[in-house]
């Protein structure tokens, strides 16, 4: 299915801020992800008051006015903070939608998006059938009624959104329980954990609108939003590190230092592997536009083992961002590092990505020759030689939401 | 010789020699120096594109996929309207209902009428046996099959076989086909909706087969066009916002774009990639298995060959069980299982291209410029499928639902 317009005559979108896809954004460098649940036995008016409040709260945090630091008497001098460019995300799960766990109901049932739902708690298969949840003592909450997305430069930028919330609930005895917050920092050498270049590939500026704005009326209330799913990734380091790059850069399928595309693997008379990169790389040389493009966003590769390297299952087809079929998603994950539990650090991506349609996001997941046949990538049955299946990844906490388009109160105030 | 699809062995002899000729027929009109007839030692990689089954036109259109859902399994006592309107993604269903209307069984196909034709004008024993396969009946009377043509009859050609098949197999003016043995009543043979088509394909194909180019607005430079571009500026012999059309059309491109030559691969057709089965609970809350899906009509992987060319897939309960299929549950939506389009939605299609190396020949970009893709809502197919949306409300209005036990003639004789 083809998007929006490509140009110009576009109207202006109603996204929310907090998404970095229109051209010149980069995103701050500190993100939070607070989950908020509505206690049972709020009604309606009160959530939507409630949130209302938490929203104004944030739109003044933006202009640097902080509550406890407004002037209470005259002559009192006008505080004013540094803002560090915070923009706030809010999103609604599958749980606020579940009549069993608000009594009275919040929101009519049928308002539900259809593939907003809570990702499957546990089971074989879950949340992926190749990308299992991390073991008990790692898990985290993933899922709530709320989700509020902070991305500041600051540190101090996003904690103080977090604080400024918890002081308006107790102050104001607000029908809200924080569930956890989620912290995640982005890197400026544009690496990952893994030590591979991370985003390199992500959705051109002008492809971006379309790949993320909702265009159906299903239901009515998200036309013009978008969707966003969260995937806290732990990575094993070890177990990765125990790889020869070789190996590493046919599962990730980019050269380890430069980010070049592999291209081909030429197979010697005894099954050694030599990679042979895309030619005209590194990155930095004076490329022109359209062969930077090509090292970004390579073609796809004939080579079967290439094709099955994590940045082409991920991008199969490697078609338009427009068309559903492609399953295209824009990017926007930061990394992250927890307490050291057994003497390990505790890493990992904070995958977030944003989409008109839940279902690109679940299809790279859940589509064979995509990525659910292998916890990263490589071939499920490896030649000699080849790398053999690893297992690395885990997923600490997930969860689905609607991002609706923004409006007052707050974005999707209609639905309560 | 070309292969049957599939890899199929049901024609021997003179209907080998048709279908052969059939297929090379289909390339004549082929321009392009890229797209070669079959697979050759130049072209020894193997490329998948691949789709979603469930049709992205009737969604985009009414903006909504609950609405398309019940549009696309409409059936009247004519047959399957929704079907042969909009199963437009090189695959088709057929919904099997108890008498309570609960779904007892999803049927879908990928097979070509081109192929059936060909069969049933040669072959007219294999042919009945397998319509009576797929219908669950130990016979099926020839009348039923071939209209009033007996496909016996002493002197009788294969032209008038295949003619007669045609008639009452294949849809006429707009209708569902008129046999009940390919309008879903009794049975789903093979795909009936116009643009289902093995020369439909192949046109698809060599139409996009040029290195096709436009100058980018925000680079200036020359780069390749996206599926939805290249059929925006009316070179192509695509439809719109469709899964599979762009996605094609797109992928061959790019693989023209980088010098490769290339051909659909040998048995050229339209196959059940996977079906994302474990996203179907059952009543206990366990997955649904794989095994409960039967794929039929076509090769399995198997040693060498690890190609799925499946060109059928039947889904039921297993019997022994006190449930049906209407007592699943999506995990992806969390709705019930009311639709045949839902089980198609777990579906994912595949055409396979053979490849050579990059730059095999000279790449000569075919500029043009660089055209505005409309949004899918408001391409013109949209007044069909909103035209269609209203009859079919009004006819559940009027419905009074009962199903013929007898074959019932145009002229409203019983004939079986
Ligand atoms: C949660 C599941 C994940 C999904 C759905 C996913 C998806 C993607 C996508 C769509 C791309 C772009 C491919 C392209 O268009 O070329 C990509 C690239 C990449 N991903 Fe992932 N990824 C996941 C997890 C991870 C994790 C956990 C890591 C690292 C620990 C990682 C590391 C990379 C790297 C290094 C690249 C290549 C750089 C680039 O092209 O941007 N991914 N991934």
């Amino acid at each position: 299915m083809s998007g929006a317009a490509r140009t110009g005559d576009q109207p202006a979108d109603r996204i929310q801020d907090g998404i970095y896809f229109r051209k010149g954004q980069t995103p701050g460098k500190c993100y939070r992800l607070l989950l908020i649940n509505i206690r049972s036995g709020t009604r309606p008016n009160e959530a939507r008051a409630a949130i209302a409040a938490i929203w104004t709260l944030l739109a003044e945090l933006r202009r640097g006015i902080v509550r406890d630091l407004r002037p209470l008497e005259a002559g009192d001098p006008e505080v004013i903070v540094p803002d560090g460019g915070l923009t706030c995300l809010l999103g609604f799960g599958a749980r606020l939608f579940n009549p069993s766990l608000h009594v009275p109901r919040l929101v009519a049932t049928d308002l539900r998006p259809p593939e907003l739902v809570s990702l499957r708690p546990n089971g074989v298969g879950t949340p992926f059938l190749n990308l299992p949840w991390a073991g008990e003592e790692q898990r985290r909450p993933g899922e709530a009624d709320l989700a509020l997305q902070f991305i500041a430069e600051t540190e101090l930028a996003v904690n103080r959104a977090v604080v400024e919330i918890w002081k308006l609930i107790d102050d104001q005895d607000l029908p809200l329980d924080f569930v956890t917050m989620h912290a995640g920092f982005s890197r400026n050498d544009r690496r990952s954990w893994i030590d591979f270049h991370d985003g390199l590939n992500n959705l051109e500026s002008s492809q971006r609108r379309g790949a993320i704005e909702v265009v159906l009326a299903d239901p009515a209330w998200m036309k013009g939003g978008t969707y966003m799913g969260v995937l806290r990734v732990s990575v094993d380091l070890a177990v990765w590190r125990s790889l020869p790059r070789e190996h590493q850069e046919i599962l990730v399928g980019r050269n380890k230092l430069t980010g070049c595309p592999l291209e081909e693997i030429e197979r010697g008379r005894n099954g050694e592997l030599s990679l042979k990169f895309m030619p005209g790389c590194p990155f930095g040389e004076p490329l022109t536009p359209a062969q930077q493009a090509a090292f970004r966003d390579p073609p796809r590769p004939g080579d079967p083992l290439v094709q099955l390297s994590h940045i082409h299952r991920s991008n199969h087809n490697r078609g338009a961002p427009d068309t559903d079929a492609n399953n295209r998603v824009f990017r926007q994950g930061y990394e992250f590092l927890e307490t050291l539990a057994d003497g390990k650090p505790c890493l990992g991506l904070h995958f977030v990505s944003f989409q008109r349609q839940l279902a690109r996001l679940t299809n790279l997941l859940r589509l064979n020759g995509w990525l659910r046949d292998v916890n990263f990538g490589g071939a499920t049955n490896p030649r000699a030689g080849e790398p053999a299946p690893i297992q690395f990844l885990s997923v600490v906490a997930g969860g689905l939401y609607a991002v609706p388009p923004n409006n007052d109160p707050f974005p999707g105030a209609e639905i309560f | 010789m070309a292969k049957e699809p599939g890899n199929l062995s049901d024609l021997t002899g003179r209907a080998q020699q048709a279908w052969d000729a059939l297929v090379r027929n289909y390339y004549r009109a082929n321009q392009s120096e890229h797209l070669l007839t079959e697979p050759d030692e130049r072209t020894p990689e193997l490329i998948a594109v691949d789709w979603g089954a469930f049709p992205a036109r009737p969604t985009a259109c009414l903006q909504s996929t609950a609405r398309a859902n019940r549009l696309l399994d409409w059936t009247t006592l004519q047959g399957a309207i929704g079907r042969a309107e909009f199963q437009d993604e090189y695959v088709e269903w057929r919904t099997v209902r108890d008498s309570d209307g609960k779904i007892r069984r999803v049927e879908l196909t990928t097979e070509f009428p081109e192929y059936w034709l060909t069969l049933a004008a040669y072959h007219p024993v294999k042919t009945l046996q397998l319509v009576a396969r797929f219908a669950g009946e130990s016979s099926v009377s020839p009348q039923a099959v071939y209209g009033g043509v007996n496909p016996f009859k002493r002197g009788i050609t294969p032209e008038e076989r295949r003619a007669a098949f045609e008639d009452a197999m294949l849809p006429r003016g707009g209708k569902a086909p008129w046999s009940p043995y390919n309008n879903g009543e009794r049975a789903l043979c093979f795909m009936c909706q116009g643009a289902n088509t093995l020369g439909g394909l192949i046109a698809l194909a060599s139409r996009a087969a040029f290195p096709y180019g436009a100058k980018d607005p925000d680079t200036g430079e020359l780069r390749r066009l996206s599926g939805p571009e290249a059929i925006a500026t009316r070179t192509q012999a695509a439809d719109p916002c469709r899964n599979s059309d762009p996605t094609v059309v797109g992928g061959i491109i790019g693989l023209a774009w980088d010098g490769r030559l290339f051909a659909l691969d040998d048995p050229a057709g339209v196959y059940i990639r996977s079906v994302q089965y474990d996203r179907l609970i059952q009543p206990d809350g366990s997955p649904v298995p794989l095994e409960w899906f039967e794929f039929q009509r076509g090769s399995r992987p198997r040693g060498a060959d690890q190609l799925e060319r499946s060109q059928r897939l039947v889904f039921e309960v297993p019997q022994g069980l006190d449930f049906t299929v209407g007592d699943l549950i999506d995990s992806q939506t969390g709705q019930p299982i009311e639709y045949g389009g839902q089980i198609a939605d777990l579906v994912q299609i595949v055409a396979y291209v053979r490849v050579s190396e990059r730059n095999a020949v000279p790449v000569k970009p075919r500029e043009l410029p660089l055209p505005d893709v409309l949004p899918c809502e408001q391409e013109r197919f949209c007044q069909v499928v909103l035209k269609k949306w209203d009859e079919f409300e009004a006819a559940q209005r009027n419905l009074l639902a009962s199903t013929p036990d007898s074959i019932v003639g145009r002229d409203g004789e019983v004939i079986a």
